[in-house]
């Protein structure tokens, strides 16, 4: 056996010429933009390991890597309900290497309850290829078959209600019908999806905005699906029957998008490559059908329009969240 | 029976070229992401997930479930060789199973922690084919109220860690309910205890605290000796695997672990660490020789390790059965169901069978082979002991500072591990225990959540949490352990004085 200091020797060599090697892996500088992407890229994901978006971003990931030829690097950087990765993203090189999650919530709507590390200039807007749908479901103890009977429910009974909130889009609609009808509501917060879905299918929550994935999960005996809370009926999700909020009477269209950006000031050619292979892989039938299957919807919507729709929804949100705070 | 031929069915299924090998895959990966502290199962299996993709649906979802409870028992194995937990849910494990590996029985343990995990994953296998879905319909009946009700029993059973002083382990207890909160409240997403320091705005992760508590303050706490005089481990080894004795002093506390572990692993938010400790607990108190425990004790080895790899069969029950994932694990793979197009919950036994059964059938053989991977590495594991201290601890460091980076990349949580790594060993000395701390800081946010959410619930009226027979049970018992169990002896004073003055006249 060695004795300690003849490990010790080694080791340290060892140690030194991986030191040493470190030198040799730093990228050269000079003609980064050309023939765009020479090495890896970092994809910045703003919610936790194994989430929805989380497992989302790692399949566009996979199809953006061969469509580069070069690997997409799903990186994590939580907090903040998603304001920290956001705002990681803006302090990035705007040298094309690091993109990341440009996503509705954190941008239009998180600005109005807390301090945020960036502004909507700050950003690169490349485009939308999921949106988050939302529909009104009720647990399935209560006996709604639609919305007429929840709002009869609240009116008889103020601040008896129970409507969960995961995240502020979810609450949303609840809040505009309660403001339109004039109810008593009680929102009770949770800390996401799955612990929402837990309690409505208990009865201990009475309503709530969820995706679409609760059709593919439960069945009516536990949840019921009530209205599509967006524009659409919920065709491709196998629902066409029920009709959406809007045609039952109210003005309520609530959605959320998931896209992806990078921070201002890219060189021409990297942004060109990146949005040109973003566009291709989503609207790739693969993309749409891994979309689908968590159930969100696959859309596609460019870049400028993105950069539009969150503009105007945080014009929009500042006043609505400030009666959520309440 | 039915569930029989079910179990039959899933065998079938398990048993293809293709499932084994992505099993054995599974099992092997989760055991070396148990050992390295940092780099725990859930970053495994998100990184896997990708390439699963092009693979079939049933052998995917038994690799990714592999490295789940392939985790568990590799966890196990840093705890107890140089107290250095490689999961939240082995910090017990440290507690008895350094103990002994300091008297020389460093294999011994380890080959309980592996016979006693494989006999408690099979028990709670039978568990989750027989009793799945009556389980899970009881699980949807815990709202806020009763989770409350179940995180102040968790609390409670903290009484039955103290080591030594009582005092000693409520004031660690208070300051891990604190620590635990420091961060954006869950409710209103107000920051908290965070002195305006963004680093803090999540808070503190429970890896670098327990990195830093007790990997880093054992390593300052040697560091201290002299390293020349110092010899690796003065006992020799005894002998590899348990004897008679051992098994005789296990075998009850590994029944009862995996009874434990499989109940508590079917609640969210609490699962495999929650039950090692009031495993722990329970182990001690019902032991007959309470004041070995914290100094070797092998049933404190062998009921939480149980306890632990039970939870993990326990947790894939919501999963399965109503698609609720109560970690975040088992919400990767509620994830990976989704994309393969079979989603978990109440329809998954009928549109799916073959996942359903053959995950459940997958999880035996996935024990079995980790038995058999674990027990002849125990020789290996123990070589480890016998590297110099010169050499051992700054690999410990090492791995220590890769692992903590490792998670998210934040070089402010490898500050915060060396922190705790001072006040653990600043604890070592002044002989506070670690562990009512870890307890406390993962229960007291989801204690303090679920009183919030009740309150809110019930527009400020306590009497909420008295309304439910699920409640009431829950507090009784708190109110049992609390009031009736510490009058037991000064009753038995009273009878014996009675009896002796009766005697007397």
């Amino acid at each position: 056996m060695l004795s300690a200091k003849r490990l010790g020797t080694i080791l340290t060599i060892i140690s030194l010429a991986l030191f040493a090697g470190l030198f040799l892996t730093f990228p050269s500088r000079a003609g980064a933009a050309a023939n765009f992407p020479k090495k890896p890229i970092n994809l910045i994901c703003i919610y936790d390991a194994g989430s929805t978006s989380d497992i989302i971003i790692r399949s566009l990931a996979d199809l953006l890597s061969k469509e580069l030829g070069q690997k997409v690097i799903v990186v994590n950087k939580v907090g903040g309900t998603g304001t920290l990765g956001t705002a990681e993203l803006t302090r990035a090189e705007p040298d094309g290497y690091t993109i990341g999650m440009v996503t509705f919530g954190p941008l239009a709507i998180s600005p109005h309850l807390m301090k945020v590390g960036y502004k909507l200039d700050d950003f690169d807007y490349f485009g939308v290829f999921a949106e988050y749908v939302y529909g009104l479901v009720c647990s399935a103890k209560r006996p709604w078959k639609d919305v007429k009977e929840v709002v009869a429910y609240a009116r008889a009974n103020p601040g008896k209600l129970r409507h969960g909130w995961a995240s502020h889009p979810n609450a949303l609609p609840m809040l505009l019908l309660a403001e339109k009808e004039k109810l008593d509501v009680k929102f009770i917060p949770t800390t996401g999806g799955s612990e929402s879905e837990t309690l409505l299918a208990g009865g201990h929550i009475d309503t709530d905005c969820r995706h679409p994935s609760i059709l593919k999960t439960f069945t009516d005996a536990q949840i019921r699906f009530l209205h599509p809370c967006g524009n659409k009926r919920w065709d491709i999700f196998g629902r066409p029957d029920r009709p959406t909020l809007m045609e039952m009477g109210y003005d309520i269209d609530v959605r959320s998008f998931m896209g992806l950006g990078a921070p201002k000031g890219l060189p021409a050619e990297a942004r060109k490559v990146l949005v040109d292979a973003f566009r291709k892989v989503s609207n790739d039938q693969r993309a749409k059908d891994m979309v689908f299957r968590i159930g969100l919807q696959p859309t596609w919507i460019e870049g400028p329009d993105y950069e539009k729709l969150v503009r105007n929804g945080y014009k929009v949100m500042g006043p609505a969240v400030e009666k959520l705070k309440k | 029976m039915e569930t029989f031929s079910h179990l039959l069915y899933g065998f079938q299924v398990a048993f293809q070229p293709l499932t084994l090998f992505t099993c054995f895959i599974g099992v092997l990966i989760g055991t070396l992401v148990g050992v390295l502290p940092g780099l725990g199962p859930v970053a495994a299996i998100s990184l896997l997930l990708p390439a699963t993709f092009h693979a079939p649906p049933v052998a995917s979802i038994i690799m990714l479930a592999g490295i789940y409870y392939g985790a568990m028992y590799g966890g196990s194995t840093t705890s107890i060789l140089v107290n250095l937990p490689g999961e939240a849910a082995s910090v017990v494990t440290c507690l008895d199973g350094y103990q002994m590996a300091r008297k020389g029985r460093a294999g011994v343990a380890l080959g309980i922690s592996a016979f006693g995990s494989f006999i408690a994953g099979t028990l709670g296998l039978v568990g989750l084919a027989c009793l799945a879905p009556p389980l899970a319909s009881m699980a949807l009946r815990f709202g806020p109220p009763e989770y409350f009700a179940v995180m102040v029993l968790g609390l409670t059973v903290l009484i039955f860690l103290a080591g030594g002083s009582m005092i000693k382990s409520l004031m660690m207890a208070c300051l891990g309910i604190i620590i635990g909160n420091v961060g954006m409240d869950p409710i209103t997403a107000q920051p908290r205890f965070t002195f305006q320091m963004n680093i803090l705005l999540d808070g503190v992760g429970l890896v670098p605290l327990v990195m830093g508590l007790f990997g880093i303050s054992e390593v300052l706490l040697n560091v201290e000796e002299s390293l020349q005089t110092r010899n690796v481990f003065k006992a020799r080894l005894k002998g590899l695997l348990p004897n008679l004795r051992d098994w005789k002093e296990s075998l009850w506390p590994i029944l009862r672990g995996s009874v434990l572990g499989f109940f508590l692993g079917i609640l969210p938010g609490g699962g495999a660490v929650i039950s090692s400790f009031v495993s722990y607990g329970i182990e001690r108190k019902l032991s007959k020789h309470p004041e070995e425990f914290g100094k070797g004790a092998i049933a404190g080895v062998a009921g939480p390790e149980s306890a632990n790899n039970s939870a993990t069969a326990g947790a894939f029950i919501p999963l399965l059965t109503l698609g609720l994932p109560s970690n975040a694990v088992m919400a990767i793979l509620l994830g990976a169901l989704m994309i393969y197009d079979t989603p978990p919950g109440p329809r998954l036994v009928t549109a799916h069978p073959e996942i359903f059964w053959g995950v459940i059938s997958s999880m035996y053989i996935g024990n079995a082979m980790l038995l058999v991977l674990n027990l002849p590495l125990i020789g290996l594991w123990v070589k480890i002991l016998k590297i110099p201290y010169p050499i051992l601890f700054p690999l410990i460091l090492l791995f220590c500072l890769i692992g903590v980076y490792s998670l998210n990349n934040k070089v402010s949580e490898i500050g915060l591990m060396l922190l705790f790594g001072v006040l653990g060993y600043l604890m070592k000395k002044f002989k506070f225990d670690g562990a009512p701390l870890i307890l406390a800081m993962v229960l007291g946010p989801l204690m303090d959540k679920a009183l919030r959410q009740s309150l809110i619930m019930s527009g400020g009226d306590p009497s909420i949490f008295l309304e439910s027979t699920i409640c009431i049970t829950l507090f009784a018992i708190v109110a049992i352990i609390l009031f009736a169990l510490p009058l037991l002896p000064v009753i038995g004073r009273f009878r014996k004085k009675v009896g002796e003055a009766e005697e007397q006249t």
